[in-house]
């Protein structure tokens, strides 16, 4: 080859490097527009994916929206994300980056109230506004938890509650008797738990990686069944101030049960090594929510009859946490997405998915117009279960995951261990989240 | 004809240039600019002068950031360092299966850190974990210790999960130490040299540079260590794990706090930039004072 061509190749090369460069700051596809062809292309960001609980019941409900008279001209193109953590993570980017998909799926973490602060998310208020029939299948609360400044930006589909799974089998080996609804106090569900200790057995389910998740749930349950003020504090969004009596107390039974009775890898541990523990019989109380009870007859988590084993009992008090969930959002700007979008979001609160929804995940109905049918009881009594104790709840409140910022929520989690080895008093770890509850 | 080069040459510079210019330097540019701004989630940049950088230095977890993350390049740019030098060092002179020595020694470095850190969490679990059997074998009845949960131990937990992988280093000192003429260890063999006194004599100063090029590399390393930190422990407990990076990433992540962030992310460049600058100025001294060029060691 002679050195002229050479250098012509050679420099061929250089443009061509230089020009592909020059394509990877170009406009990625958008997803599709209202006008391609007849169809109308929604771009969605998919966490329920994989071994997600919801998994499937997405699927089913982004397939039958298609077959829909207000779906049929709707095409969804996908990326998925496995887990909550990842795609809010992504989100949080897409929402400072302007580049949010059509609809914007909620995965907590205050991302309500930072998409609708950018003005990169619709305005929902009018469609429910020209819609009295679909409004009326939200209670107030529902709706004033995904409304910021006034206007509606998130549709709930459904409410999240938790109460106390326990096992039955380790209950009676350890001779304590399960109460009926609740332990009436705190003093007495440490009773119980000094007797299974007596027995060999640990208690409670405990956590402190990641959220905390687990240790959220008691900790919640304990500030709201404090006092009065208790109950209020955690019914509050966004508290500033943790240095107050009923937190630093719960902090204090908090230390006493991440030191006592729950186990060695509670403390740095994260949640699924935990409810291995309560799959495996190690474990005698595991705070969560009615998602978990499909796992309980999952052959690839739980061992055979698992599911005949467990109870279910509202926390001290008649505590129940109930809270309603962060709705999902449209982050189309073109006027026939947004009026697609919102067609989806309608459709996944008609009172018929909000039952396939209850049925397939345990997600709660967000609207009391649901009536729950009867054949669910002898499908899954475990969930009909939930329904009959729900309803005797005497103290409900708001959960940590949706109240605190998420830095609080992470500094949570850092500061439990501080607190289970005693390096921090109660009083010092109610004043680390509050620290970080200012820097927002 | 010289014209003609400049051409050529400034023409096979621009892609890289580009690349360097869209990859790099905007980005750097942007941080530094934001880094004077209120710039939220849901605000666009304005600006506030140096309120973020008084902000940072105010708070007493950043500044427990920069010390740990101090620590940890000291630790790496001296142990870590000085243990793969000492690995190269042994394998120089060939023992018996020093082949598969090299090439076991290599392997962790292979093993993406992320993966590394998700097998010390499984490791040192204390309900299941190899201390956990460890007590039950020795017949210990003291509770299993919490390494990775307990403020006490954390950090140093943190750091053997990397302080001992110095194949990366090992790597380097052998391909250099193979490069030294074998005539002058023979040289040196016949005026009756100990293998102690080639490695202290003749060895260590020809390495100098490659040194001084691998304690660069490890510092910087360490000043934007993340991944392992991030998966093992996020930082805590408390903030006994805390680096630059994991406080950045929270400053951005949870706080939403961009501006903020990219104030942290400037410290981050400085005290990156200064390591290299510190530790070139240190090996370019002893040049100077040594005078011979017989180096620092």
């Amino acid at each position: 080859m002679n050195t002229g061509l050479k250098k012509l190749m050679a420099a061929m090369l250089a443009v061509l490097l230089t020009v592909s460069l020059a394509g990877c700051f170009g406009n990625p596809d958008t997803g599709g527009t209202a006008g391609s062809g007849d169809k109308v292309v929604l771009s969605v960001i998919n966490y329920h994916v994989g071994t997600d609980f919801g998994a499937d019941y997405y699927s089913y409900l982004f397939d039958s929206f298609t077959q829909t008279p207000a779906g049929r001209n709707v095409e969804f193109k996908f990326e998925e994300i496995p887990t909550t953590d990842a795609f809010n993570q992504k989100i949080k980017l897409l929402i400072a980056s302007g580049d949010l998909p059509d609809i914007v799926l909620n995965g907590g973490n205050n991302i309500t109230e930072l998409a609708a602060r950018s003005g990169k998310v619709a305005d929902l208020t009018p469609y429910f506004d020209a819609d009295p029939e679909w409004r009326g299948l939200f209670d107030e609360l529902s709706l004033e938890f995904n409304t910021v400044d006034g206007k509606i930006y998130g549709v709930p589909v459904s409410k999240e509650i938790s109460y106390i799974y326990y096992n039955k089998e380790l209950f009676n080996r350890a001779g304590v008797t399960a109460p009926e609804t609740a332990f009436p106090t705190w003093d007495a569900l440490f009773a119980a738990c000094d007797k299974f200790i007596d027995a060999g057995i640990t208690p409670l389910g405990m956590d402190s990686a990641d959220s905390g998740w687990l240790t959220n749930l008691w900790f919640s349950a304990l500030i709201a069944t404090q006092s009065k003020a208790g109950e209020k504090w955690m019914n509050t969004q966004y508290p500033s101030n943790y240095e107050t009596p009923e937190v630093i107390a719960a902090a204090g039974q908090l230390q006493r049960m991440l030191s006592e009775y729950t186990t060695p890898d509670a403390v740095g541990g994260r949640y699924d090594p935990m409810a291995t523990h309560f799959f495996n019989g190690e474990v005698a109380m595991f705070p969560n929510g009615p998602w978990m009870i499909p796992d309980f007859r999952s052959p690839d988590k739980a061992p055979a009859d698992f599911y005949d084993k467990v109870g279910i009992m509202l926390m001290p008090h008649y505590g129940m946490e109930m809270v309603p969930t962060p709705g999902d959002m449209v982050g189309a700007t073109d006027p026939a997405k947004i009026d697609a979008a919102v067609a989806f979001l309608k459709y996944s609160t008609t009172v018929e998915n909000q039952i396939k929804a209850l049925e397939m995940t345990g997600l709660q109905p967000v609207s009391s117009q649901v009536t729950i049918p009867n054949s669910l009881r002898a499908s899954d009594p475990l969930m009909a279960q939930v329904l009959d104790i729900s309803a005797k709840a005497q103290i409900t409140y708001g959960q940590n995951q949706a109240y605190w910022h998420q830095n609080v929520i992470d500094a949570f989690s850092n500061f439990l261990p501080e607190l289970a080895y005693g390096y921090i008093t109660p009083e010092q770890f109610c004043a680390k989240l509050g620290e970080a509850a200012l820097k927002n | 004809m010289v014209r003609n080069k400049r051409f050529w040459i400034t023409l096979f510079i621009l892609p890289c240039m580009a690349l360097f210019a869209f990859i790099y330097a905007a980005p750097i540019i942007t941080v530094i600019v934001t880094s004077f701004t209120k710039y939220t989630a849901f605000e666009t940049p304005s600006f506030i002068g140096l309120s973020n950088f008084k902000t940072i230095f105010s708070d007493n977890d950043f500044l427990i950031s920069i010390k740990n993350t101090v620590i940890w390049v000291l630790l790496q740019s001296s142990f870590h360092v000085g243990l793969g030098l000492a690995v190269a060092l042994t394998m120089r002179r060939r023992p018996k299966g020093w082949k598969l020595l090299r090439t076991a020694y290599l392997i962790p470095n292979i093993v993406p850190t992320a993966a590394t850190g998700v097998m010390f969490t499984l490791l040192f679990n204390p309900s299941f974990g190899v201390v956990s059997d460890l007590y039950t074998r020795l017949g210990i009845s003291s509770p299993v210790p919490n390494l990775f949960g307990n403020s006490g131990y954390a950090f140093w937990i943190v750091t053997a999960t990397w302080i001992f992988y110095s194949a990366f280093n090992t790597i380097i000192f052998l391909s250099e130490i193979n490069a030294i003429d074998r005539q002058i260890y023979e040289a040196a063999s016949i005026d009756g040299a100990t293998p102690w006194q080639m490695d202290l004599y003749i060895t260590l100063p020809l390495l100098k540079n490659v040194i001084g090029t691998c304690v660069v590399l490890a510092s910087v390393a360490m000043v934007s260590q993340f991944d392992i930190i991030y998966v093992t422990t996020k930082g805590g407990p408390g903030t006994a794990t805390l680096n630059l990076p994991i406080y950045l990433y929270k400053t951005a992540m949870l706080e939403n706090n961009y501006g903020k962030a990219n104030a942290v992310g400037v410290i981050q460049i400085i005290l990156g930039i200064s390591l290299v600058l510190l530790i070139r100025w240190l090996f370019r001294t002893r040049d100077k004072i040594n005078g011979d060029g017989s180096g620092l060691l």
